[in-house]
C-alpha cells in the first residue's frame, strides 16, 4: 500500500475542504453548479482515487484498479460538458486536488527525499487523471457535436407533399457527400411512400454550385428517376446558372425552371392539372403560367 | 433479359445503390450491391455477378482501378463493366473507362429505359463473347 493511499485516507475530511476551498477560489461557477453538487462529485472522486491507489499504486491509471476514477471523471466530463463547463474548467476540477494534496503529504512526511518521491507521484497521477478528464471531454462534445450535425442534416432535408403524386425537396445550405445521402434517402422514401411521379428540387438555398455539387445533384435526379419519378430543378439563380455553364456541367436532359412556383405549374400541367382563379370571372381565369418545359 | 442475371451495382452512396437495385429488381434482375472498391473486388470474385455497374468516385479504390483489377483477375476477367457516374469530364472518363476494359459509360442523369438498354447490349455481348 502506498504512503499517498495512507494519506489520503486519513486525512480524507481535511484534504476534501481545503480542495473545495481552492476551487471556490480558482474555477468555481455557481452559475453552472450548486456546491451540494460540487461537493458530491468531489467526495465521489476523492473516495475513488483513495481506493485506487490502496489497490493499484500510482504508476499508472489504465489500470483495472483505476477503472471506477476512469468512469467516474468520464461521467463528470459528460455532464459538465453538457452544462456548458469549458474544458479547462473540467480538468481545473482534477488539477486543484494537488494543493491540498501535497499539503497532506507535507503534514505527514519529515523525510524530505520521501516527501519529494510523494509529491512527484502523486503530481504525475493527478496530471495523468486532469488529461484524462480533458480528453473524456472533448470525446464527449465530439459526440454531443455529431449528434446535432446528425440531427441538423434531418432537419435540413425536409421533403414535402406538394400535391398528389407530387414531392418537392427544398435544399439550403451546401451538399456535400454525407449530406446527399441523407438528401436522398429522404425523397426517395417519400417518392415510394407517396407514388409520386414528380420531385421538385429547390435550390434557391444552395448558396454554390460546383463539381461536386452539381455530381450529387445529378446523382439524386438520377436515383429519383430510378424509382419512377421525374425531377425538375427549381431556384437556379443567375449566378448560379453562370457558374454552371462556367463548369461544364451539362443540365440538358433536366428540367429546370427558375422558381418553385413556376416548377409546381409544370408538375401540375404534367399531371393534367392546372390553377384557375375561383371568382367566376371567365375572363380572370389564370392558364398555368408554363407553356413549355424550359 | 433473363431473370435470373445478376448485377453487382457499386456506389457508395446506399441510397443510390438502393434504387439502382429497385429498378434492376423491377427489371427483373437480381442484384448485389458494394459500397467500396475493395468490397466490389470481393463480392466480383464470390459472387459471380453476370455485370458490374460500377461508380468512378468510390471512397477507397476509385471505379477505373477496381476495373483494371477484375479485368486482370481470371475469376472476373469476364464480367462485364459498365460505368455510371456523375462526373462532368465526360471525354476523358470514357476514355479511361474503355482503357481498362469498361464495356459501356453512362453519366448521370440516365433514363432507366437508357440503362437497361446499355445493360442488355453488354450482357449480350459478353454472351456472345464466351460462346463464340
Amino acid at each position: 500500500m502506498s504512503v499517498i493511499s495512507d494519506v489520503l485516507r486519513n486525512q480524507e475530511a481535511t484534504i476534501l475542504s481545503e480542495w473545495i476551498r481552492e476551487m471556490a477560489a480558482a474555477t468555481r461557477r455557481a452559475d453552472l453548479m450548486s456546491d451540494n453538487d460540487l461537493r458530491l462529485q468531489a467526495t465521489e472522486l476523492l473516495r475513488q482515487i483513495t481506493a485506487a491507489t490502496q489497490n493499484g499504486g500510482t504508476d499508472r491509471i489504465d489500470g483495472p484498479e483505476w477503472k471506477p476514477v476512469r468512469e467516474l471523471l468520464t461521467d463528470i466530463s459528460a455532464s459538465r460538458a453538457a452544462q456548458g463547463f469549458s474544458p479547462s474548467e473540467t480538468a481545473t476540477f482534477v488539477f486543484s486536488l494537488k494543493r491540498s494534496l501535497i499539503e497532506a503529504l507535507r503534514k505527514e512526511i519529515k523525510d524530505p527525499a520521501a516527501l519529494f518521491q510523494e509529491v512527484w507521484s502523486s503530481t504525475v497521477v493527478l496530471d495523468k487523471l486532469g488529461l484524462y478528464t480533458t480528453d473524456a471531454f472533448i470525446k464527449s462534445r465530439d459526440q454531443l457535436i455529431a449528434r446535432q450535425q446528425e440531427e441538423m442534416l434531418e432537419l435540413s432535408t425536409p421533403v414535402v407533399m406538394l400535391w398528389d403524386g407530387i414531392v418537392a425537396l427544398p435544399l439550403i445550405g451546401t451538399l456535400d457527400s454525407a449530406r446527399t445521402q441523407v438528401v436522398m434517402e429522404s425523397l426517395l422514401q417519400e417518392i415510394v411512400r407517396t407514388n409520386s411521379r414528380t420531385a421538385i428540387i429547390d435550390i434557391t438555398g444552395v448558396p454554390t454550385v460546383d463539381t461536386l455539387v452539381a455530381q450529387h445533384l445529378l446523382k439524386t435526379i438520377t436515383a429519383a428517376r430510378l424509382m419512377g419519378a421525374e425531377c425538375i430543378i427549381s431556384g437556379i439563380r443567375p449566378q448560379i446558372a453562370q457558374t454552371i455553364v462556367h463548369l461544364g456541367i451539362n443540365l440538358a436532359d433536366i428540367t429546370t425552371k427558375a422558381k418553385l412556383s413556376d416548377a409546381f405549374a409544370l408538375a401540375l400541367q404534367r399531371a393534367g392539372r392546372g390553377v384557375v382563379r375561383l371568382n367566376g370571372d371567365k375572363r380572370s381565369a389564370v392558364k398555368s403560367p408554363v407553356t413549355k418545359e424550359d | 433479359m433473363s431473370p435470373s442475371l445478376t448485377i453487382l451495382a457499386v456506389d457508395d452512396n446506399l441510397a443510390f445503390n438502393y434504387a439502382i437495385c429497385h429498378m434492376l429488381q423491377q427489371a427483373g434482375y437480381q442484384c448485389l450491391n458494394a459500397q467500396t472498391g475493395s468490397a466490389a473486388i470481393s463480392v466480383a470474385e464470390n459472387g459471380t455477378p453476370d455485370l458490374v455497374l460500377l461508380d468512378i468516385n468510390l471512397p477507397d479504390v476509385n471505379g477505373f482501378e477496381v476495373c483494371r483489377r477484375l479485368k486482370s483477375n481470371p475469376k472476373t476477367q469476364n464480367i462485364p463493366v459498365v460505368f455510371l457516374s456523375a462526373t462532368q469530364t465526360s471525354a476523358h472518363a470514357k476514355e479511361m473507362g474503355k482503357s481498362v476494359g469498361g464495356e459501356g459509360f453512362l453519366f448521370a442523369p440516365v433514363e432507366t429505359a437508357q440503362l437497361l438498354t446499355v445493360i442488355q447490349g453488354a450482357l449480350l455481348r459478353a454472351r456472345n463473347a464466351r460462346s463464340a
